[in-house]
């Protein structure tokens, strides 16, 4: 139990899944994106997880998509065409158009699979936006429950939103602790990438608290980018002397920040507003002011300088990296673009580039 | 063969576009650039000229500028992975390099993300490059017809940026300018439609390489009396041409449809090779992306609200599927031609699947070939001509 528990499922989590859908005996469903509810998921029965991990090879994912389509996404395409997880259903939520084509592809590769898209909007400024959130997870779940023949259970439902909440509250907390030094960045990514595949309950029966693991010396960076691949990037860049004190990724701070309003009489609605009104949003949402928000919590934390960690392919990374770079650098912070492509750790070549960052900082 | 009389008035009506967007400017008009996608009604009817980065970007690649444009917008950090659309036009915003002579700056940038993810991005950086505001039309992707609720979601956006658009135009948005708007676009889309709609003639008057270049109007002039009688123009020769059995290809032996954007760096080069093989390419997903059937001048805001979520790219395979199937049985074609386009993850990713339910479905069978819309880095002829030549000899083509 514990970090050791937290730890082992980040390593693999294509074995805990496995394992966990034979414990459960639940059809287990694929969330491919941050703005998928997993609640909603848990609350139609489902073993309900977030794909995070990365393959290096896609022998069968070629067969179905491009090769200039980021790995994250060729990832969960091989896993799933390959058979190596029981999936009942794969959700999708509007965001890239990587994402976007993936239902329409697994129509045709894997027609017994269940696919569901939320059709999230891109704006998320004001009513009509929340509004179009509301309808967009009431045809969602229409589409879920059409898909598996099982209703929405909102008894469920409530107690998944309650229980998913306390999961991302308790990994905002470790990340809030990366600035103030209770926590350090191994146990901290090792929870995020850990609440991604296990049943929440479990993620908190093993959580050990707040207080454990202080963090080492190195340099205080802010960590960007969309989903991390592995706990071993997190590792190699603390190896390298990196101290990471704020995190912007997907696979934590982002999706953490999000809060259901759990008291309102409409929770589908509140979880819809929530995912509307998330305050970390990716780039693929229309957020002008992003770059400046992140450049002035990197500075709140102390960060020297920031590791902009990204999907080879991934447009929205590739388009805000360089706008990002300057709003960090005019507040004193350099960057680096680190582009990731079905690997799960850092190359040679990225490691002496973050030396040289390092190297370069005053 | 002969070459159509509108390749000339084609050059003419571009040619005074582009002379007319720097005059009235000059005269204080405003100006508002647009993606293709984006409901243009709404800034004519505010007194705007409008002005289509994406046409310029093609005209960039045409005219062989897009590399050098290109690579000055990746010495800025962006990825070559992105959009070469994007690259090209933000190179030549930011170089000021560009065919045209020089470019007209925006008064306002507006955007809709019914054709792809990446025009909001590129929009957004013209727009803080210009210091100008950006107008976002967010439209939901889907499979089937649009829903109520998204037709309400875009209905209430386009209402609200109405008088915001008039403010920075010279004139109001009323019901009134923007119902004349609507009929012209309406009257312009049928009439193209019917252009398309020519080369189900044996033998085809007209290919998708001249409708490649003829759409030049319907994307950057719908809405105008000049885009109308263009097409009535064109649409007249090409019956003419159909009416003495004018053949656009020389001795027409196999007929083939296209999805996806043209080649435009190896443009001239595929039209040869199509001809060199007898192979007329009768239709494509590119040139009819846009539907008519919405636009409505009695409620000029809910039909635009339905046909802007209601084009091709906003889509996913199984309306593609449908199209494709539509397509082979209306002009008869023997095989399709799926331009992987690695510049546009939107329209590319899924024609996997598409080429085979397609061939499923009609029993023709497709290609896949890997090339770019605007990069010539990402274009090789030789790979084009070694997946197309002996897909041609398969249907029975052949030099």
């Amino acid at each position: 139990m514990g970090w050791e528990r937290l730890l082992e499922v980040a390593r693999d989590p294509v074995a805990n899944i496995r394992a966990r859908v034979e414990r459960e005996g639940r059809p287990l469903a694929i969330a491919m994106s941050s703005y998928v509810p997993l609640e909603v998921l848990d609350a139609f029965g489902c073993s309900a997880v977030r794909w995070g991990p990365v393959c290096e090879d896609f022998p069968r994912a070629d067969g179905v998509m491009q090769a200039y389509a980021c790995s994250f996404i060729r990832s969960a395409l091989e896993m799933l065409l390959s058979r190596n997880l029981p999936a009942r259903l794969v959700a999708t939520a509007s965001g890239c158009d990587v994402i976007t084509a993936v239902p329409g592809m697994l129509s045709v590769a894997r027609p017994d699979l269940a696919t569901a898209h939320l059709r999230l909007p891109i704006r998320v400024d004001g009513a009509p936006a929340r509004q179009q959130a509301v309808r967009a997870l009431v045809a969602f779940c229409e589409e879920v429950r059409e898909r598996l023949g099982a209703p929405l259970d909102l008894n469920r439902l409530d107690q998944a939103a309650r229980i998913r909440q306390e999961v991302r509250s308790r990994i905002a907390a470790c990340f809030a602790g990366l600035a103030s030094g209770t926590f350090s960045a191994v146990p901290a990514y090792g929870a995020a990438l850990a609440a991604q595949s296990m049943a929440p309950e479990e993620w908190l029966a093993a959580f050990p608290g707040a207080s454990a693991l202080p963090s080492g010396d190195g340099v205080p960076v802010l960590l960007s980018g969309e989903t991390v691949p592995s706990l071993e990037v997190i590792e190699e860049l603390q190896s390298l002397g990196l101290r990471i004190v704020a995190d912007d990724t997907n696979t934590a701070a982002r999706e953490a920040s999000r809060r259901v309003h759990l008291e309102a009489s409409d929770l589908v609605e509140a979880i819809a507003v929530s995912l509307a009104d998330r305050p970390w949003h990716s780039p693929e949402r229309l957020v002008p002011d992003r770059p400046a928000a992140v450049a002035a919590r990197a500075r709140e934390a102390g960060a020297r300088a920031a590791i902009l960690l990204h999907q080879k392919f991934c447009d929205p990374c590739a388009f805000e990296a360089p706008g990002l770079a300057a709003a960090l650098r005019e507040v004193g912070i350099p960057s680096l673009v680190l582009e990731l492509d079905r690997q799960r750790g850092l190359t040679g070549g990225q490691r002496t580039r973050v030396q040289t960052l390092l190297e370069s900082l005053p | 063969m002969r070459k159509l009389q509108h390749n000339a008035v084609l050059a003419r009506t571009i040619r005074n576009q582009v002379l007319w967007t720097r005059l009235g400017s000059r005269l204080g008009l405003p100006v508002a650039w647009v993606t293709s996608g984006s409901p243009v009604e709404l800034v004519l009817a505010a007194g705007f000229i409008p002005f289509y980065p994406e046409n310029h970007a093609a005209i960039c690649a045409a005219r062989e500028m897009s590399q050098g444009l290109a690579e000055h917008t990746e010495g800025r950090g962006y990825s070559r992975d992105l959009c070469s659309y994007a690259r090209v036009d933000l190179g030549a915003q930011w170089t000021g390099r560009t065919p045209l002579g020089r470019l007209v700056p925006p008064d306002l940038v507006l955007v809709s993300n019914n054709i792809c993810g990446t025009v909001q991005n590129w929009f957004r950086l013209t727009a803080e490059h210009f210091r100008v505001p950006m107008f976002f039309l967010d439209t939901p992707f889907h499979d089937g017809p649009p829903t109520d609720g998204d037709v309400a979601y875009v209905r209430e956006q386009l209402v609200a940026m109405a008088p915001e658009i008039s403010r920075v135009g010279w004139r109001r948005i009323t019901e009134d300018r923007l119902r004349k708007v609507t009929e012209r676009s309406r009257e312009a889309l049928e009439l193209w439609a019917r252009v398309l709609e020519t080369a189900s003639r044996r033998p085809a008057p007209f290919t998708s390489f001249d409708a490649f270049v003829h759409m030049a109007p319907i994307v950057s002039m719908r809405g105008t009396r000049r885009c109308v009688a263009y097409y009535r123009g064109l649409l007249e020769e090409l019956r003419r041409r159909a009416d003495r059995g004018d053949s656009a290809i020389p001795e027409e032996r196999a007929r083939v449809v296209w999805d996806n954007i043209a080649i435009w760096p190896a443009h001239k080069q595929l039209k040869k090779l199509f001809e060199r093989h007898r192979v007329a390419l009768v239709s494509d997903t590119y040139t009819s992306a846009w539907t008519v059937e919405h636009l409505d001048p009695k409620d000029p805001f809910t039909g635009l609200a339905k046909a802007y979520t209601d084009i091709l790219l906003i889509h996913g395979v199984a309306h593609r599927v449908e199209v494709l199937t539509r397509m082979i049985q209306r002009f008869g074609a023997q095989g399709f031609v799926l331009h992987s386009n690695r510049s546009c993850k939107r329209y590319s990713l899924g024609q996997y699947g598409v080429r085979q339910v397609v061939t499923a479905r009609t029993g023709v069978p497709g290609v896949v070939i890997e090339a770019d819309m605007a990069d010539p880095r990402a274009v090789s002829m030789e790979h084009l001509e070694q997946r197309l030549v002996p897909f041609f000899e398969s249907l029975g083509a052949g030099t």
